[in-house]
């Protein structure tokens, strides 16, 4: 009875011993597996149902949730890996005092058992206690009606549990694996073997230069169209590839070069530096490259999130100018005046306010692009070039902005809500045209340089004859299809809003010439759901990356500091006073830190531009906002870092100095 | 004048609540002259490391005085003793302790690096040490690559590349085989026969009979010494080991007493 009680305790023991290793690995599982069970938790209620428009944020929450399994499993699968190679001498130890490898397979088995134990009831605790909270803030930010209930399910309870046990026994496994194979000798000198300096390093530094400068290239000409989200993966792959050999083998070619110049190698500061780095340079370099990583992932991811937290209303707004549209077709068949006042009644009667009222006659023609000119619609070739030409006449327009402008036969005004038109004169199918004016600005609707794919040009011609001819040679009558559009955004309380949609779709439909009237409040919604969903998503794993990141940098600082602590015993026996054991700590621990960062800000500032060009396939096209968020986060997380960087090197000093 | 003297050592462990009191060192009264080669012996716990350990100011005695070439180490700066010792003392220890991060030849230029000697001064003093020390072959190995012999004569190299007043050695023999061991000794005996001062200190009677006086430790105090004199190296060892019977049979002696 006693005996078999004994392996249980001594696992306890051996956890409660090894704090400084397991707690953090306890902290960062529970985090992992917290977050996995409220994603599950949300996704197990039955929102969609009951909140139709919540579908784009559930979408989202859905597939974060995949790819968060699909992340953990290697991250925890890291960090068991500097966990089991911390305890090798004390198994090694079991083993010489007589403890046989299947008592020491059951002692580990005993150990995540606890672990498992420990880590999923104070995941599942603090998931149920947050999770409505949580809910909440997923709710907020998509914008949906509060008052959505929130149930908790067993079956979320039931995926977690299974997930972690999935990923507590593919470590266990592992382990169980890697005791197995070695003799007790090995386990105990497991820690202590110099690594084998990598052959072929030049190599090696020219391919990951090669793959980091094309995941660069990619990054920097990246165009906006149907390959970008692959270019995206592509580039970040080539990215991680070409960090992880610029790290390995780049940065020992650099240390053996520092190496070779004898005059600056033998001086004491670079000596110990140089030649610790270059013995667990292997080592070292991958935890650099994850660091890097994870750190160019923090800073994207966030910088994101809070681009599209602070444009949202932007977006929405660019997308759908005016909550209400509406349209009329056929020349000469509106009375603009009349249902203007109509509109307005209306929406007094109702206690709606009118906003950004607004109305034109347009006509709209399908080209292509080539140049300066705009060529019949053709079916084949890029479909980036073709677009939409609105034509307005020039009255119209001068009604419409309040301006007197002026135009001369074969002169246009041009617009263009993307990027700029550029040149002097404009032919239209065969119509040459100068362009007297390249507009910044207008009315119908807001410019964005990076609107690439969904721009459109507004040209406006000296008068309705020219519109009639002009829109004629692309097949289109004006006579019928001359649009007059209404547009506005009512102000009220949602009743209000739609008892004066009621009433004014009654009567719109009964007007001559009657094509549509839209109502986009629904769809805004759906975008606001679909951004509430990145959001949500963008914050966790924000906190997840930043938590990889902390637990990485941890324990690469404690490793390292248990393998220095005999190194500084020796220098000090040789004579090496304790400021200069400090001096070179700091030397040390600084290049390890400083690479890095430098690495993903460096990553991070060549990404900007398809981070730009992804925000902007959907809708959101503020570059300033962009980039502005991108420096303050960068600083935000330097400064992040440093700290970070203060208290490891605070932690490795105590550990070194445990002499 | 003596190159070492050691003076009325007292050496007092406290544990940390100042509840029990070690005497590791009553009272210690020895001198060592430039050029000599002197063992210590004891049993465990006489003493022997805490003298070391304080004679190579890497410990405070609690009482008494350690006076090198006529300095005494108490007056010696607390910023200035790691540059002291560097500059004036080698170690050779039981375990090596080199470091597996350098090869050979770094370990050995490490003391020398530290105190800010430039590359040249270093190789000129390394070539003639790793010729005399029979390491030539082995100075771009790494530690972990070589056998223990030669990780002992390589920090053999680094502890005389310095050009020490005096070396001490603690144990050097102590993880080695009876080979190994012969071939250390013998370089020993070799470096102090050019004048360098040694001081061993040691549990096995083969090392301290090469020796020219080998002090005995008791009950943290010198209880007995022997020299050479023109005794070759069996001789001296068959007084070694009567002088330790003798000691052997008082402890017994003591030992019945308090039984």
């Amino acid at each position: 009875m006693r005996r078999m009680m004994l392996l249980p305790r001594m696992a306890f023991t051996n956890i409660r011993n090894n704090g400084s290793t397991y707690f953090p690995y306890m902290g960062a599982s529970i985090f992992a597996i917290f977050t996995y069970f409220v994603f599950d938790l949300i996704l197990q209620n039955d929102i969609i149902t009951t909140l139709p428009r919540a579908m784009y944020a559930m979408m989202l929450v859905q597939i974060g949730f995949w790819l968060l399994g699909i992340i953990m499993v290697p991250f925890l699968y890291y960090t068991n890996s500097f966990l089991i190679k911390r305890r090798k001498k004390e198994l090694g130890l079991y083993s010489i005092l007589g403890l046989e490898k299947k008592h020491i397979g059951m002692l580990m088995f005993f150990e995540s058992i606890m672990l498992y134990v420990v880590v999923v009831v104070a995941a599942i605790g603090m998931g149920l206690l947050f999770s409505k909270l949580i809910f909440l803030l997923l709710i907020n930010l998509a914008k949906l009606p509060v008052n959505a209930s929130f149930g908790v399910s067993l079956k979320a309870v039931w995926d977690t549990l299974l997930f972690y046990a999935f990923v507590t026994g593919l470590n266990l496994l592992v382990n169980l694996f890697q005791v197995g194979k070695a003799n007790p000798v090995e386990l105990m000198s497991g820690t202590k073997k110099g690594e084998k300096e990598p052959k072929h390093i030049w190599l090696w530094s020219i391919v990951g230069a090669l793959f980091m400068g094309g995941g660069y290239y990619m990054a920097v000409t990246a165009q906006l169209d149907s390959m970008i989200f692959v270019a995206f993966f592509v580039a970040v792959l080539f990215v991680v590839v070409g960090t992880y050999y610029l790290f390995t083998s780049g940065s020992i070619a650099l240390l053996r070069a520092m190496k070779r110049r004898k005059k600056t190698y033998y001086r004491a500061d670079n000596f110990i530096t140089v030649s610790g780095m270059l013995y667990r340079m292997k080592k070292n370099a991958a935890s650099l490259s994850n660091i890097c990583i994870f750190a160019t992932m923090v800073i994207v991811t966030v910088v994101c999130t809070l681009a599209l937290y602070l444009g949202m209303d932007s977006v929405t707004g660019f997308v759908y100018p005016k909550d209400f549209e509406l349209q009329f077709l056929g020349e000469n068949v509106v009375d603009r005046e009349n249902i203007q006042a109509v509109v307005q009644e209306m929406a007094e009667k109702e206690q709606v306010e009118l906003s950004g009222y607004l109305d034109y006659q347009s006509c709209t023609i399908d080209v292509t692009r080539k140049e300066n000119a705009f060529v019949l619609r053709q079916t084949e070739g890029n479909y980036a070039d073709d677009y939409d030409v609105m034509l307005i006449s020039l009255d119209e327009y001068n009604r419409m902005e309040g301006k007197q402008e002026s135009l001369k036969q074969g002169e246009v005004l041009l617009y263009s809500t993307g990027e700029d038109f550029g040149y002097d004169t404009v032919r239209i199918k065969d119509r040459e045209y100068r362009v007297k004016e390249e507009l910044s600005a207008c009315r119908i609707g807001e410019k964005e340089e990076n609107n690439i794919y969904n721009a459109y040009y507004v040209v406006v011609l000296p008068d309705r004859e020219q519109l009639k001819a002009v829109a004629a040679d692309f097949g289109v009558n004006a006579a019928d299809l001359l649009l007059h559009q209404f547009e506005f955004t009512p102000i009220g309380s949602e009743e209000n809003i739609t008892a004066f949609y009621i009433k004014l779709d009654k009567f719109a439909t009964g007007q001559p010439g009657f094509a549509a009237f839209s109502d986009y409040r629904d769809d805004k919604a759906d975008i606001e759901s679909m951004y509430g969903g990145l959001l949500f998503i963008g914050i966790f794993y924000g906190l997840i990356f930043l938590v990889c990141l902390l637990i990485i940098m941890y324990y690469k600082q404690i490793t390292e500091g248990f393998e220095d602590r005999k190194n500084f015993e020796i220098m000090q026996k040789v004579g090496m006073s304790d400021g200069e054991i400090r001096r070179t700590i700091k030397r040390q621990i600084l290049l390890v830190f400083a690479l890095p960062l430098l690495g993903a800000l460096l990553h991070t500032a060549v990404a900007m531009h398809m981070v730009i060009m992804l925000l902007a396939t959907i809708y959101m096209f503020r570059t300033g906002l962009v980039i502005a968020c991108a420096v303050v986060v960068c600083l935000l997380f330097a400064a992040f870092y440093g700290f970070c960087y203060k208290k490891t090197a605070g932690t490795y000093y105590r550990i070194v100095k445990q002499m | 004048m003596a190159l070492l003297e050691v003076k009325n050592l007292k050496k007092v462990y406290t544990t940390r609540l100042g509840g029990n009191k070690v005497q590791a060192l009553t009272d210690v009264n020895f001198s060592v002259e430039q050029g000599e080669y002197v063992a210590i012996m004891g049993e465990s716990g006489s003493g022997k490391t805490t003298l070391l350990n304080i004679m190579a100011s890497l410990d405070k005695p609690t009482g008494g005085q350690v006076i090198l070439a006529g300095k005494n180490m108490a007056d010696v700066k607390q910023k200035e003793i790691c540059a002291f010792r560097r500059d004036n003392l080698g170690f050779v220890f039981q375990d090596f302790n080199l470091l597996d991060t350098l090869s050979l030849k770094d370990n050995i230029f490490l003391p020398l690096v530290l105190s800010g000697k430039d590359y040249q001064t270093m190789n000129e003093r390394l070539s003639p040490l790793a010729k005399r020390l029979a390491i030539e072959e082995l100075l771009e190995k790494y530690p972990y690559e070589v056998s223990g012999g030669q990780k002992q004569r390589a920090a053999v190299a680094r502890a005389l590349i310095t050009r020490p007043q005096i070396v001490f050695a603690d144990e050097p023999t102590g993880a080695l085989d009876s080979k190994a061991s012969d071939k250390l000794l013998r370089i020993f005996a070799d470096v102090n026969k050019d004048g360098q001062t040694i001081l061993m200190v040691t549990h096995s009677i083969q090392a301290a009979s090469r020796a020219g006086r080998v002090l005995f430790i008791k009950d943290g105090t010198v209880f007995n010494q022997i020299y050479r004199g023109g005794l070759n190296d069996e001789e001296m060892y068959r007084k070694i080991s009567d002088t330790l019977t003798v000691l052997q049979a008082q402890n017994r002696e003591e030992g019945a007493v308090i039984a």
